[in-house]
C-alpha cells in the first residue's frame, strides 16, 4: 500500500468516525474574523438545508459568534515553538436532543482562574441571575483594547440555557489547553 | 446635516440616518471585530444630531443578530440618544424590529427600554 492509500483510508476512516459522533462541521487553525464568517456562513447553510427550527438555531448561531470571536481575542498565539496539539479548535455536533458547540485554544496559565471564575460564576445562576448580571455587567463594562465587552460567557450562558462544561489540560508548564463545551437543547 | 450611509455586508449592519426624509435605520447583522471604529460614524452622528434633535424622531432598529460587544455600543447610543432627548426637551422613539422565531431579540430590546427612558415600541416582522 503506497502512501496515497494510507491517507486515504484514513480519511475515510475519519470520515465515518465523524459521522457516528454527528459532526457537523470541524475547523482546526489560524482564527480570525474572517474565519468567523466564514464558519458562521457554513453552519447557517447546513441548518438551513436541515430544517432546524428558527429559535434553536438563532441561539446556536448567537453562541457560535461569541465562542469563536473569543477564540480571536483570547488565543494564546505567542509560542515560542510549534507545540504539539495547541491549534485552536472549533466544532459543532449534533445529536437527537442537542447541539454541542466545542471549542478549544491554548492560554496561558495565569488565565485559568479567571476563566474559571467566570464560568462558575454563571454557572451557578439561573435564567433571571443571568438577566440581572448581564445587565449590571454591560452598564459597567467598557470595550477592551481587543475589542471585548467581558459580556461573552453570560451572554454564552443566557442563550445556551444549559451549564458551560469546561477542561483545561496542561501543553507546557505555562501554557495550557482549554476546552469549552457548550450545550444548546434542541 | 451630513446623511449617514453605510452598506450592511455579513458582520456589519446598513445603517441610514438621513436627517432631512426623516429616515433612521439600522439593520442587519452587528458583531464587528472593532466594534468601537466601525460605530465611531453613528457616535459623530450623534453629536451633530445633538446641535439640532427633531421631534418625533423615530429610530428604526431591525437586527438580526448582535455580538455582545455590539450590544455595549447600543446601550451607548440609546443612553446618548436619552441624553440628547433629556436636555432638548424633543421625543424620539425607537422602533424595536424582531422576527416572531426569535425572542431572545425580543427580551434584548425590552432589557433596553427597562434602561433608559426614551420610549420602545416593538414590532414584530
Amino acid at each position: 500500500m503506497n502512501q496515497a492509500n494510507h491517507d486515504i483510508s484514513f480519511l475515510h476512516d475519519f470520515y465515518k468516525r465523524m459521522k457516528k459522533n454527528q459532526v457537523l462541521m470541524m475547523y482546526e487553525g489560524e482564527f480570525s474574523q474572517d474565519v468567523t464568517k466564514s464558519v458562521l456562513s457554513m453552519t447557517e447553510n447546513s441548518f438551513s438545508a436541515n430544517n432546524v427550527d428558527e429559535t434553536v438555531k438563532k441561539k446556536v448561531y448567537n453562541i457560535m459568534m461569541e465562542a469563536l470571536q473569543n477564540i480571536c481575542k483570547h488565543e494564546f498565539k505567542q509560542l515560542e515553538q510549534d507545540l504539539p496539539n495547541s491549534e485552536s479548535l472549533f466544532m459543532i455536533s449534533s445529536t437527537e436532543k442537542n447541539f454541542h458547540i466545542i471549542t478549544g485554544n491554548a492560554i496561558e496559565k495565569k488565565i485559568i482562574e479567571t476563566i474559571k471564575g467566570k464560568i462558575d460564576k454563571v454557572n451557578s445562576l439561573d435564567q433571571e441571575g443571568l438577566k440581572l448580571l448581564y445587565k449590571e455587567a454591560r452598564l459597567g463594562s467598557t470595550i477592551s483594547s481587543v475589542g471585548g465587552a467581558g459580556l461573552g460567557f453570560i451572554d454564552i450562558a443566557r442563550k445556551s440555557g444549559n451549564k458551560i462544561e469546561y477542561h483545561f489540560a496542561p501543553l507546557t508548564e505555562t501554557i495550557f489547553y482549554y476546552t469549552q463545551l457548550v450545550t444548546v437543547t434542541k | 446635516m451630513e446623511i449617514l450611509s453605510i452598506t450592511g455586508t455579513e458582520d456589519t449592519p446598513t445603517i441610514n440616518f438621513d436627517y432631512n426624509a426623516g429616515q433612521f435605520v439600522v439593520s442587519g447583522r452587528s458583531l464587528p471585530e472593532d466594534v468601537t471604529t466601525f460605530y465611531a460614524p453613528v457616535m459623530s452622528w450623534l453629536e451633530q444630531f445633538a446641535s439640532a434633535p427633531k421631534d418625533g424622531v423615530k429610530f428604526d432598529f431591525k437586527l438580526e443578530y448582535f455580538n455582545t460587544a455590539s450590544s455595549k455600543i447600543l446601550l451607548d447610543l440609546f443612553m446618548k440618544l436619552e441624553e440628547i432627548s433629556d436636555e432638548s426637551g424633543k421625543k424620539f422613539t425607537i422602533n424595536w424590529y424582531y422576527q416572531e422565531s426569535d425572542p431572545d431579540m425580543k427580551e434584548a430590546g425590552e432589557e433596553y427600554a427597562e434602561l433608559v427612558s426614551v420610549p420602545f415600541e416593538f414590532v414584530a416582522n
